[in-house]
């Protein structure tokens, strides 16, 4: 869509902004769900937790044949640790300044 | 018999001529606002007196009878031209204008007198009606002159300063709901004062010759928002290392100063990059009626001040899933357009609104608002895409 105004057409003068005090005050800043200050913090812990749930996958495939393993426990674990390693590399990235 | 009534409305004209250089006008009245005349549309009057006429809409009836006093401030760019136009790099810079000392005006006028201030005393000035004091070059007065009196005066002076000018100015203003606008201007730097004549050469033109390339841009100061982080400077070649930020509380700003890779002479172009980034907090508010309306606030001018962009766009790019966007600019725009931007893990793209404004001055140092609406939830996709990589790495 392209929209085309002619600058000289209607240039309103500046007392228009003084409807905007009452505008502003009915709203309030943004919070992010996790305060920058925060993310490396979420970052390490999620990161730890992630690789030790990975640790521990790994370790379950190799130690045990395939037969004896269960289906489901290889699962929860791979999904869990894949949950604590994404967040975690996540919040990796925003420390780091790289925002998505 | 005629009644006399009183007016609220008054005519400005400008000579057809300097009217492509005008970049803007603004009228005061006695009760000291600053008011932006509305261009009226073309007619007969202005074709046969060669003139373009606006019209301002005071701020309250003058009665008949009555005297006001208007303060009229009109921005030209492009006026002064360099003459010579090629210098040695030794040489001072001299400029010469042309203009119209008579107050140019749809009414009569009985009375006009203009002075031209100027650092130091001309080289030359026309010399009909004219007194010299110094720098200050005063002509008039002038009595019972007519509507659209027209004539011209030519002054010659030194000038030294480089003129720089930005051609183009692109901003690119990006909203990440995790907390934080990320900012990337990049500019086409140009100094149009005199050019060299004969070649450049580091012998002539070196930090420890005095009075050299007088008229060469070295640096610019900026000013910054005072909660900027993460700010770079930097062209096609990569990263520049001279530059100065400081985060001043005082100004309530980060002021910065850039020196370009070389220092630019007349008719020299520089292109680069400036980015900083925003915590979300301090521009991006929500409604507290209804927590899914955003308003996204930022500066619609230059950071920096006192340089004209002969044309400037803005382009704003929402988080995807942003809906119902509406913006509020405090001064027209010369252009408007939406797009898409894709960027990390999009799949239908981000909604981009882009803005073009012509001849930035610091006048359009102002405040525009970006207003869409958009479900907080949604911001969970980012993570949960790299969660689904993850998991696919150990299914």
């Amino acid at each position: 869509y392209l929209f085309f105004f002619q600058a000289e057409d209607g240039i309103r003068d500046a007392q228009e902004s003084r409807g905007l005090g009452d505008v502003y005050k009915r709203q309030v800043p943004y919070q992010a769900p996790v305060a920058s200050e925060e993310f490396e913090s979420w970052a390490l812990i999620l990161l730890f937790i992630g690789f030790c749930l990975m640790m521990w996958f790994f370790i379950y495939q190799i130690t045990y044949r395939k037969v004896e393993r269960y289906l489901i426990k290889e699962l929860t674990i791979g999904l869990l640790s894949a949950l604590f390693l994404g967040s975690g590399t996540f919040f990796f990235l925003l420390s780091v300044g790289l925002y998505m | 018999m005629k009644k006399k009534k009183a007016l609220n409305t008054y005519y400005i004209a400008v000579p057809r001529e300097y009217d492509q250089f005008l970049a803007l006008i603004l009228v005061r009245d006695k009760n000291n606002k600053d008011i932006v005349p509305v261009r009226i549309q073309d007619n007969s009057v202005q074709a046969q007196y060669n003139a373009t006429i606006y019209k301002v809409d005071l701020t309250h009836y003058v009665e008949s009878n009555q005297e006001e006093q208007l303060i009229i401030t009109e921005t030209y760019f492009n006026r002064m031209s360099a003459l010579p136009k090629k210098i040695t790099i030794f040489e001072d810079q001299n400029v010469e204008i042309y203009d119209n000392p008579h107050f140019f005006s749809p009414y009569p006028t009985e009375k006009s007198q203009t002075t031209y201030k100027l650092a130091s005393s001309p080289i030359f000035y026309t010399e009909e009606d004219a007194t010299a004091k110094g720098g200050n070059i005063e002509y008039g007065p002038y009595r019972n002159d007519g509507a659209f009196t027209r004539s011209k005066i030519r002054l010659h002076f030194e000038n030294t300063r480089p003129f720089p000018v930005f051609k183009n100015v692109t901003r690119v203003i990006e909203v990440s709901h995790w907390g934080n606008i990320a900012i990337e201007d990049f500019y086409k730097l140009a100094n149009e004062g005199a050019e060299l004549t004969g070649e450049y050469n580091k012998v002539d033109f070196n930090k420890y010759t005095q009075h050299t390339g007088k008229n060469s841009l070295k640096n610019l100061k900026a000013k910054l928002p005072y909660n900027s982080w993460g700010v770079y400077y930097k062209d096609e070649v990569g990263n520049i290392s001279t530059s100065r930020a400081f985060r001043d509380s005082a100004s309530n700003s980060v002021d910065m100063t850039i020196e370009p890779r070389f220092a630019l002479l007349g008719g020299w172009k520089s292109n680069f990059y400036i980015g900083y980034n925003l915590p979300a907090k301090y521009t991006l508010f929500v409604e507290k009626a209804d927590p899914t309306n955003y308003y996204l606030r930022q500066n619609s001018g230059l950071i920096f001040k006192g340089i004209m962009a002969e044309e400037f766009t803005i382009k704003v790019i929402l988080p995807e899933g942003a809906t119902e966007i509406n913006y509020q600019f405090p001064f027209p725009l010369n252009e408007v357009s939406e797009e898409k931007s894709f960027s990390y893990f999009d799949f239908e793209g981000r909604p981009t609104f882009v803005f073009k404004i012509k001849n930035v001055v610091d006048y359009h140092d102002q405040t525009f608002t970006v207003n869409y609406k958009f479900s907080q939830n949604s911001i969970i996709r980012e993570p949960l895409m790299i969660l689904a990589i993850f998991a696919a790495v150990f299914i």
